[in-house]
């Protein structure tokens, strides 16, 4: 419901917004009152809100397509295309005309001592020719020493060694391919030994003094938090908001070892209510929209389970009113 | 330079079964003769070993996952760690 008020020689009419904005363009009306300003305008500008994606794995392509209402962002695992033939090339364009395409590597290994080999900076850079990268993803691991090709994501000591191979392994992303990848935290099922900081604070030296962003990976915070004996939630809070950009959302399972049960994130299970919890209270602490993505890389669910992770997404997103941005004019 | 040698080990760990074993039986020994600093040996020598099995044998069936997938044959993967690129 419109509502007026008198600001010194100004009648204000707010339109139809929630009485917590009032103030904000009141504020601004204020100013123009004070400048003795004979009208005021107030453009009222909606933020874009969070959206919701998925990864692109062939086994849940009609899926995908058919439920291209609900999927804003799709994840393309650069790994899978690095090929890149006319067919992979023909695949991606159709898919950038349906979707905002997010690309996430696995295999840069940006946290290693030994750098990132010419070869790898050879294919990324060739992907990276033929594609815009408004969005790449890679992660807080080493993949590769001393000749071993790990071939899965490896997390690093966190201490002081590891903050300065990481910021110049960045550094010379940035100077060969020109962009720097947003930095993922890992599951890990043994902490790292050698560390001197909690992983929280691990990653928050080097997003502070890289300036890059970060993708949140809330099953990873879980998986480490139910296998170290830590809450989820304290873990959670440690993250540093203002850096994330990305969210990955998905499932893991417990496994026996001895007597001892580890939570192994596999991508492979629904995600559980504990998740969509978390991402609850993620959202709670985002100032900025992001992009939230489903990742899924096996035993695939039912169309209508998928489908309805996606809605629980989407239903947690508009719990929130879809915050306002204010310009003044 | 050492802790690329600290990192090398972790890597070994995780990925070499036979290594693993003999570390577990005798950690001084598999690294008497690493270019290691005291602070690194102490580390490896205090690592929780239950949760260095599970991640070994995770990362094991992981790798061999991922790389066969990702690529190439089992065999390429052999060969390219047998004689790993420069």
């Amino acid at each position: 419901m419109p509502k007026n008020y008198s600001l010194g020689h100004l009648n204000v009419i707010v339109a139809d917004l929630p009485a917590d904005h009032h103030v904000e363009v009141l504020r601004v009306a204020a100013v123009a009152a004070a400048a003795d300003a004979e009208e005021a305008a107030v453009v009222v500008v909606a933020k874009p809100k969070h959206t919701v994606g998925i990864g692109w794995r062939p086994q849940i392509a009609s899926f995908i397509l058919e439920n291209s209402d609900l999927i804003h962002d799709l994840e393309i695992l650069v790994e899978n295309f690095y090929k890149l033939s006319n067919k992979d090339i023909k695949t991606l364009r159709f898919l950038d005309t349906l979707f905002d395409l997010h690309f996430h590597s696995v295999g840069l290994g940006i946290c290693g001592s030994e750098g990132i080999p010419k070869r790898e900076l050879k294919k990324y850079k060739k992907f990276f020719s033929l594609f815009s990268i408004e969005s790449w993803s890679d992660h807080f691991s080493f993949v590769r020493s001393g000749g071993i090709e790990l071939g899965h994501l490896a997390a690093p000591s966190w201490n002081d060694e590891t903050i300065n191979i990481t910021l110049k392994n960045l550094k010379h992303a940035k100077n060969e391919l020109g962009h720097i990848p947003a930095l993922e935290n890992i599951s890990t099922l043994l902490y790292p030994p050698l560390s001197t900081y909690s992983e929280t604070d691990w990653m928050k030296s080097i997003l502070l003094s890289g300036g890059q962003s970060m993708l949140l990976d809330i099953n990873n915070i879980y998986c480490n938090a139910m296998n170290f004996k830590l809450d989820p939630f304290q873990e959670l809070d440690r993250y540093p908001f203002d850096h994330v950009t990305q969210i990955h959302m998905s499932g893991g399972k417990w496994i026996q070892f001895e007597s001892d049960l580890h939570m192994l994130d596999d991508h492979k299970q629904d995600i559980p209510e504990i998740g969509f919890q978390m991402l609850k209270f993620a959202l709670s602490k985002l100032t900025h929209p992001v992009s939230i993505i489903i990742e899924r890389d096996g035993n695939y669910p039912a169309s209508a389970i998928l489908k309805q992770q996606l809605i629980r997404i989407h239903q947690l997103i508009n719990e929130k009113d879809a915050p306002i941005e204010l310009f003044s004019i | 330079m050492s802790y690329s040698v600290f990192e090398n080990t972790m890597a070994k760990l995780l990925t070499n079964k036979r290594y693993l074993e003999e570390f577990k039986k005798n950690p001084q020994t598999a690294l008497i003769a690493l270019d290691l600093t005291q602070d690194e040996k102490k580390a490896l020598i205090d690592i929780n070993q239950d949760q260095l099995t599970i991640a070994a044998i995770s990362f094991r069936k992981k790798r061999t996952q991922h790389l066969s997938h990702s690529h190439g044959s089992i065999i390429r993967l052999f060969f390219r760690n047998l004689f790993p690129k420069k």
